[in-house]
């Protein structure tokens, strides 16, 4: 079944500066969506104001999941509706298993799981991911390298099994071995019942993940948005050629650059 | 049993009697109960003066109102053959060559040295308890368990637990504390280990929430014997303990480890002392808690070096977890080392659930609520990966229905 995330003119902040200045955006089953842009272009907040982080305040716009007021459900319930945020910094959390919670999380959306079929899909898909199985029994992303944390986002989603995924820089701090992995999970992912969000800086795991939008979001707003031809316009001749072609204010640009 | 109109002449002297007259005249027990008593009538209860009680104040608890001969109970010990386990309510009864060779000394000594008005009081009127010999050189697979099961009304349960632990020996002892309603619970804890032995021994205190605990315990430890003291405390309106940790031999080595978490107005005063008396020995005490509601923790940790135990490495932590915005804990660390051949030193920290684990734990599908519960229960597995499997999956348990009634 097809679904959509659509969202629109969303503002939010932290604290009291404002962040998102009015995004509009809309994500179909199916499609693979790139949001690129500069530091401190409000990307991630974009994607942790979708997950519901009590950090930010949204001050105007909807967001919907199909006929679903994403705003006014709590994280949890965004989260069983088939919302998926892959953490740009996945927190350490000693004292849970990994094996644990990947269970309690499959039980709120499945209900009367069974327990040795959820085994054998997650010591599956974590050969797919080229994951040590005894990462069943580590504690949530405690003592990982970042490539591994990253990994551990990848199986997640794909166990999961979310309607849209939002990858927040899950690209950064990988070598191209593990950025590969990372794009193989997302490929597995990709199809008819699922849409994503990839926010990246760097046209590399775009060559792997071959997005079917590319937007630009500059100064909490997008900008421009195309197809993957946009990719490689930037990569050439970089952001100041967005900043020229939008007559972007090189004061804004300078604030947003050093944050 | 009652004892309306006793309470009106001396309550204390008369209830003592009548103890005495339900243990045999020859008994050892006798002697020990009537010096206990002696020292029981120059101390007085506690009051929030006295400085290891400033923060526990329990002069709304009548404790001699309390009967401790209304006491009921179904005591289990699950033990293998190997080692001498006996009642002392048995041992009252036949005297037995091993105890008073080897506990009286010991029980003895405590009446003698005690300066803790809860340590002479169950001392006179223990009503119930167990004497555990290992042998030397034996080598216990099995988990030997306690499990005191009291059961009165307005009563007050005061067992004594007795655990000696031959030279080279090896062992597991779990005790576990339970009574129902409204009672007073007192409990003495002796143990002696000999050189080389190991032993651990795993406390469960999970009394009815009207109910008051007490406890003193003292271990002594020979030269390079080692202690695992764990100690859980999730039980109880108010738990006050203090257990005393000798390293009375060279190369001794004391692990001391407890829990506790208090939600409503549950209140919790734990005390550790690790006691270097002698030199090369090693100690450390590691305390978690967790407070919800209006409960109150306290953590009082001593480290005491002896002017001859040089070399000692000594230290101590605790760390506090406040759920929500009424509950507090209070974390008093203190050091006395008469030597400046040592290393001691203790750290603590309080804080509050992680905003950040708890958004990650959410954005998965868990409900606050159940995040929390996991956060909690995540804060304490460092200390469960010391206990035996069978007693941390019970706490794991205890856990989880403590914080569904947050």
């Amino acid at each position: 079944m097809a679904h959509a995330l659509t969202i629109h003119n969303l503002k939010a902040q932290i604290q009291d500066k404002p962040i998102l200045n009015g995004i509009n955006l809309e994500i179909n089953s199916g499609e693979i969506h790139a949001l690129m842009g500069p530091n401190g272009s409000g990307k991630s907040t974009l994607a942790n104001v979708l997950m519901g982080s009590p950090e930010y305040t949204v001050t105007g716009g909807q967001i919907t999941l199909d006929v679903q007021n994403l705003l006014e459900m709590q994280i949890h319930e965004r989260a069983q509706a088939g919302i998926f945020l892959a953490f740009q910094y996945p927190v350490e959390i000693p004292g849970v298993t990994v094996g644990k919670f990947l269970k309690r999380a499959l039980e709120t959306k499945i209900s009367g799981m069974n327990v040795s079929d959820y085994l054998k899909d997650l010591r599956t898909t974590m050969d797919f991911l080229e994951m040590d199985q005894d990462f069943i029994n580590r504690y949530v992303n405690d003592g990982f390298s970042g490539g591994e944390k990253k990994r551990m986002e990848i199986l997640q989603m794909l166990m999961l099994k979310p309607r849209f995924a939002i990858l927040d820089e899950t690209d950064s701090g990988l070598d191209i071995d593990a950025l590969k992995i990372v794009a193989r999970g997302v490929n597995r992912a990709r199809g008819s019942g699922f849409g994503a969000l990839i926010i990246t800086h760097y046209q590399r795991l775009l060559d792997h993940i071959r997005p079917d939008f590319v937007h630009i979001m500059y100064n909490g707003k997008i900008i421009t948005s195309g197809g993957e031809e946009l990719v490689r316009q930037l990569e050439e001749k970089g952001y100041d050629w967005i900043k020229k072609e939008y007559n972007l204010i090189e004061e804004e640009a300078h604030e947003y650059s050093t944050n | 049993m009652d004892d309306k109109g006793i309470v009106n002449t001396n309550k204390k002297s008369v209830l003592f009697d009548y103890q005495l007259n339900k243990t045999p005249k020859s008994s050892w027990s006798a002697d020990i109960r009537k010096a206990a008593f002696q020292s029981y009538t120059q101390l007085s209860w506690p009051t929030p003066t006295d400085e290891q009680w400033r923060r526990t104040d329990i002069t709304q608890v009548d404790i001699p109102g309390y009967n401790p001969f209304a006491i009921d109970g179904a005591h289990e010990i699950d033990v293998p053959d190997s080692v001498h386990a006996l009642s002392l309510d048995n041992i009252m009864m036949r005297d037995t060559a091993l105890f008073q060779s080897t506990a009286v000394p010991l029980i003895r000594k405590r009446v003698e040295t005690a300066t803790d008005i809860f340590e002479v009081y169950n001392l006179s009127f223990f009503n119930a308890g167990y004497f555990i010999y290992i042998p030397e050189n034996a080598t216990i697979q099995n988990e030997i368990t306690i499990r005191y099961n009291f059961l009165g009304t307005h009563a007050l349960a005061s067992p004594h637990t007795i655990i000696i632990a031959g030279k080279n020996s090896s062992t597991d002892i779990t005790i576990e504390h339970s009574i129902n309603n409204n009672n007073v619970y007192i409990h003495g804890l002796t143990v002696f280990l000999h050189e080389n032995a190991q032993c651990r021994v795993n406390i469960v205190q999970n009394i009815s929430k009207a109910s008051y605990f007490f406890s003193t315990g003292k271990v002594s430890l020979s030269s390079n014997a080692v202690l695992e003291y764990f100690e859980a405390h999730t039980g109880g309106s108010i738990a006050k303990t203090m257990l005393d940790a000798a390293l009375d031999g060279s190369g001794s080595d004391a692990w001391l480890r407890g829990i506790y978490f208090g939600t409503g107005s549950q209140h919790f005063d734990l005390g550790t002392i690790q006691h270097h008396n002698a030199n090369n020995a090693h100690s450390r005490s590691y305390y978690k808690g967790a407070a919800s509601g209006t409960a109150r923790t306290v953590y009082q940790g001593l480290i005491e070096v002896a002017e001859h135990a040089k070399k000692t490495d000594a230290y101590l932590t605790n760390k506090n977890l406040i759920l929500g915005n009424t509950a507090r804990s209070d974390s008093i660390p203190s050091l006395k080392i008469r030597n400046n051949d040592v290393r001691c030193s203790h750290g603590s920290t309080t804080g509050k659930l992680n905003k950040n684990q708890l958004f990650y734990l959410m954005s998965r599908g868990l409900s606050e609520k159940e995040s929390e519960q996991i956060l909690v229960q995540a804060f304490f597995e460092d200390v469960f990966s010391h206990v035996s499997g069978g007693t941390a999956d019970k706490l794991r348990k205890i856990i989880r229905e403590k914080i569904s009634d947050v």
